[in-house]
């Protein structure tokens, strides 16, 4: 297992090195200056002052240096942990990111899990069931889950549980003084609506993954043969069927761990949820590329790292995968 | 840091698309707003309120809640409410006047031999920091110091505090300021300080915004062997007054959590967007001597686009600069919230290069302004609730308030005519027509229906007359700029062409298209916005010493020795007007206007941008809310004093 790890490992660096030239000179490539977002052009009303300010914020975000510089000096100081200067906050980038990764965290743990737990045991019920009521019931969930953008199913909950029935707030994070039992019941409170649009979104594509991976496997040879030796329904569906589905389903699970960290831009806009997504978009327009990149390359290692977990998934979930 | 209100962010307006407003405010109730407002409670429907609290929806936070860390709106309310005595103040109305509150007597006084003018301030003796400490001159003059030296800069801090003081260059000029006097700032006791403005930056009309300065707690942001001392050459900080600027500047320093305050309010926390605040308990008042009653405030992010509706239900108490039609109209209609609006100090506008292509010539740029559909604009996209400006001012500005009748009846309103942008453009070199860029001959505008262009003779061949517009994505404004310039420039034989882009993409070619090589250059207009401040100089935008840089973005040059357009007997160029307005004492306010309206008409005739708009701005409150009257200048974060729940 060890040999298996350390010889994927290795693979992933070539591939990283490659993402992150091709990273850095997209970013490189796009138009607009970071400078200017943190001196607005027309703030400072003196052209001397101005330009020394310029040459101080063009230092601190390492761009006073030849383009190949910045980048190995980007990938030099990214190892040791310097992730640079942020220009939206004005702020190291390790600084910047502790509290919306934590708030993405939570939401994204909670919605997985919610999605997990419902689309298993309705997955295996519906591919039992196939063509039920049931199962075309959710069919249909699923179908019309999977269209909805993520954008109409949080206004809609918004319209519906905070406008008009005024059950949950519309948006934002809870205000009650920090670490108190109040502040944690209202973060519940506030974390309810885009747990649902986050879970709905998870959920209709789990099911049909689920459902699918279940009716693929009991029409295999070997749940005929376990139902002819006279095993128990539920002991053919859970022991023999269940363990064969859920192959495809460790590859939607380890992605869906990467993206626990990733953030879920459009639902956390909508409900400014202070969370990673958010900061991304928000970075990305005022051009604040240290932080974009940062935060891309560490998608990307995740990625890169998810198919290492898919596959130790594949090999704990199927024995004739063998890791070595 | 300091308070941070520097001269420069009182005294100049930026190009910005952000919200600002008028001086006239007025209230607008909801239908049933009177009849709801004399029972209201949760049994009449509405949400239930908590009345030591007022909850404010913002757009964003970018946390930097001292200045010289951009100039975010809402950072600056959250300033605006922990921050106070500033030894000026800005009125309602945008006028500047001296903090009462914080100043118990000012002396001014000239040097004869120099012309550099003393502001010697003598504080009250009540102030005090929230944490019970008072508040002496050493703490103004800390701000000072602590603002304009180097290290601050170096920690990442843009500002130009000070620059118009004697000697700022001078402690400027080392590697560092500690030890480094600073001959135009003067400790003089513990409730006296002085400024000296330097000859050189006088005289000027808005003048006091020169020793606009106010307090920073020393006994906080100071190392705790930090002293200040008075010399000859001025007042000297050593070197672990400035040794705390990295823990300041830091996520979890100063900047982003003011501990200790002089305002109104303090910060109590701030985690995840939301600042909470209660009321300051050693807080005198503001400049007219009122303190808020409300105890807790709390600013939070919320989804702008949902702004009203959270109000209506109960979510928030206040938003403000609301423009748009439809929800205008949702928060008259309904009974759980009030109103108030007033003009915004600013403008939409379409930005001409002065520099490059056809719109160099002052006659294209004005038939530009001929064939923008205004009207359009203002009825379709801000659905009303705008009106059309004539030229580079703002509906709140005091000079136009003074001058409503005098612009109507001596500007030129530019009406959409396509026939008058024809005519004029058969002034310019662009007289030549064709319809495939061959067969050339005199313009006919008959055929001008959608590929006959106008053509000027170059050196070597015919010049199509093009015009390039960058505008900006998701803007109704340009959408709308867009369509109607489609219809419209190609019948004035106009070849016309736009580009969407980001915002920053825009700022970048406005502002530094000038820096490319004349073959790289690609666009001619710019549509954006521009907001004042409340000290108007136009003197950076338009006058030509600042041709090369961004200041003078459009690139205009109207000076004397090469003026942008023929003069008139007795007009007066940019150049002249701009440095004229400037160059007149505080006192001498009917020059001023006069001076404002030159400068006006010159700027009518160049029209080096088509002003477009101008909104007005609402501020949408629950409708118990009492008090709530506010103006470009005074932003619910000052009228917070005069607030209180009626319920």
């Amino acid at each position: 297992m060890i040999k298996f790890l350390l010889r994927r490992v290795t693979a992933l660096i070539p591939v990283a090195i490659f993402i992150s030239i091709l990273l850095f000179t997209i970013f490189k490539m796009m138009p607009g200056d970071p400078i200017n977002y943190m001196i607005p052009p027309g703030s400072i009303q003196d052209p001397e002052i101005y330009a020394a300010l310029v040459a101080i914020a063009r230092e601190k975000l390492g761009l006073d240096q030849p383009v190949l510089l910045q980048y190995f000096y980007w990938v030099r100081n990214m190892l040791i942990g310097d992730f640079g200067y942020s220009s939206l906050f004005q702020l190291p980038v390790s600084q910047v990111l502790a509290e919306p990764l934590f708030n993405s965290i939570i939401i994204n743990v909670f919605s997985i899990t919610i999605a997990f737990l419902i689309s298993i045991p309705v997955g295996i019920i519906s591919a039992v069931r196939k063509d039920s009521i049931h199962d075309r019931g959710w069919q249909v969930f699923s179908i019309v889950g999977l269209s909805m953008p993520s954008f109409f199913v949080g206004l809609t909950l918004i319209f519906v549980f905070a406008l008009t029935l005024g059950w949950f707030p519309a948006g934002g994070m809870p205000f009650e003084n920090p670490g108190s039992t109040e502040f944690y019941l209202s973060y519940f409170r506030y974390m309810v609506l885009p747990i649902i649009t986050l879970t709905i979104g998870a959920l209709a594509g789990t099911i049909r993954y689920v459902r699918g991976s279940m009716i693929d496997a009991l029409s295999k040879d070997y749940i005929r043969t376990a139902r002819s030796k006279g095993l128990a329904e539920k002991v053919v569906i859970y022991s023999h069927a269940f363990r064969n589905a859920l192959i495809p389903v460790v590859t939607i699970l380890a992605f869906s761990i990467v993206g626990l960290f990733g953030g879920s831009a459009i639902t956390e806009r909508i409900f400014v949820w202070n969370g990673i997504g958010s900061v991304l978009i928000n970075a990305l327009t005022v051009r604040d590329y240290n932080l974009v990149l940062i935060m891309n390359m560490f998608y990307a290692v995740l990625a890169l790292l998810a198919n290492i977990i898919m596959d130790i998934g594949y090999a704990i979930v199927d024995p004739r995968v063998k890791v070595n | 840091m300091k308070n941070l209100r520097s001269p420069m962010m009182l005294a100049f307006g930026a190009l910005l698309l952000a919200a600002c407003g008028g001086v006239e405010s007025s209230t607008v109730s909801s239908e049933s707003s009177a009849s709801s407002s004399e029972s209201s409670s949760s049994s009449q429907g509405l949400p239930t309120q908590d009345p030591n609290q007022l909850v404010v929806g913002v757009p964003s936070f970018n946390q930097n809640f001292i200045g010289g860390f951009g100039n975010n709106a809402y950072d600056v309310m959250i300033r605006n409410l922990i921050f106070s005595y500033g030894t000026f103040a800005t009125t309602k109305a945008g006028e500047i006047v001296l903090n009462d509150t914080a100043v118990d007597d000012l002396v001014v006084t000239t040097d004869s031999v120099t012309g550099d003018k003393t502001y010697e301030f003598t504080l009250n003796a009540d102030l005090k920091w929230s944490d019970g400490t008072a508040i002496t001159a050493r703490d103004y003059v800390f701000s000072i110091l602590f603002d304009a030296s180097k290290e601050w800069a170096a920690a990442g801090a843009n500002t130009t505090a000070a620059r118009e003081l004697v000697g700022y260059a001078a402690y400027r000029a080392g590697t560092t300021s500690a030890g480094e006097p600073f001959k135009g700032v003067n400790l003089i006791s513990s409730s006296k300080f002085a400024v000296t403005i330097a000859s050189t930056s006088l005289p000027y009309f808005y003048e006091t915004v020169f020793a606009s300065f106010g307090p920073s707690p020393f006994h906080v942001l100071a190392g705790p062997t930090a002293a200040i001392t008075q010399t000859a050459d001025g007042a000297v900080m050593n070197a672990a007054g400035y040794e705390r600027m990295t823990e300041i500047v830091s996520a979890t320093g100063y900047r982003r959590l003011p501990t200790v305050v002089s305002g109104m309010y303090t910060l109590q926390s701030f985690t995840n967007g939301v600042a909470s605040l209660t009321l300051n308990p050693y807080f005198i008042g503001d400049f007219q001597g009122k303190k808020p009653t409300i105890p807790n405030v709390v600013v939070k992010t919320i989804n702008s686009s949902l702004d009203v509706d959270l109000v209506i239900s109960g979510d928030i108490d206040i938003t403000t600069g609301v423009i748009e039609g439809a929800k205008i109209q949702k928060a008259i209609a309904s009974p759980a919230t009030d109103l108030t609006y007033y003009a915004r100090n600013g403008y939409g506008l379409l930005a001409m290069t002065a520099d490059f292509g056809a719109t160099s010539d002052y006659r294209v740029r004005q038939a530009m302004a001929h064939l923008t559909d205004r009207q359009y604009t203002t009825d379709v996209v801000l659905e009303g609730y705008g009106s059309i400006t004539y030229s580079e001012y703002g509906l709140a500005q005091w000079m136009y308030q003074d001058s409503v009748d005098w612009v109507e009846d001596n500007l030129n309103p530019y009406e959409f005519s396509i026939t008058e942008a024809n005519r004029i453009l058969d002034t310019t070199e662009y007289v030549f027509g064709s319809s495939n860029g061959t067969a050339f001959e005199p313009f006919d505008a008959t055929k001008a229906t959608g590929s006959y262009f106008r053509y000027r003779q170059v050196e070597g061949g015919y010049q199509q007359l093009r015009i390039n517009h960058l505008g900006t994505e998701n803007n109704t404004i340009t959408d709308s700029l867009r369509e109607r310039f489609r219809a419209n420039l190609p019948r004035a034989g106009i070849r016309y062409s736009v580009t969407i882009a980001d915002f920053n993409a825009l700022l970048d070619q406005y502002y530094f298209a000038y820096e490319l090589p004349a073959a790289d250059r690609l666009y001619h207009i710019f549509n954006l916005a521009q907001n004042f401040g409340a000290a108007y100089d136009p003197y950076f935008s338009w006058h030509s010493n600042f041709l090369g840089t961004f200041f003078n973005a459009n690139q205009l040059e109207d000076s004397p020795t090469n003026p942008a357009a023929p003069l008139a007997t007795g007009e007066k160029t940019l150049d002249e007007l701009t440095v004229a307005m400037r160059s007149l004492e505080p006192t001498q306010r009917t020059e001023y206007l006069a001076l404002w309206r030159e400068y006006q008409l010159r700027w009518n005739k160049l029209i080096p941008n088509v002003p477009l708009y101008s909104n007005q701005y609402y501020d949408v409150f629950d409708s118990r809310l009492q008090g709530v009257e506010t103006s470009p200048f005074w932003t619910w974060t000052n009228a917070i004093v005069d607030m209180s729940w009626d319920l």
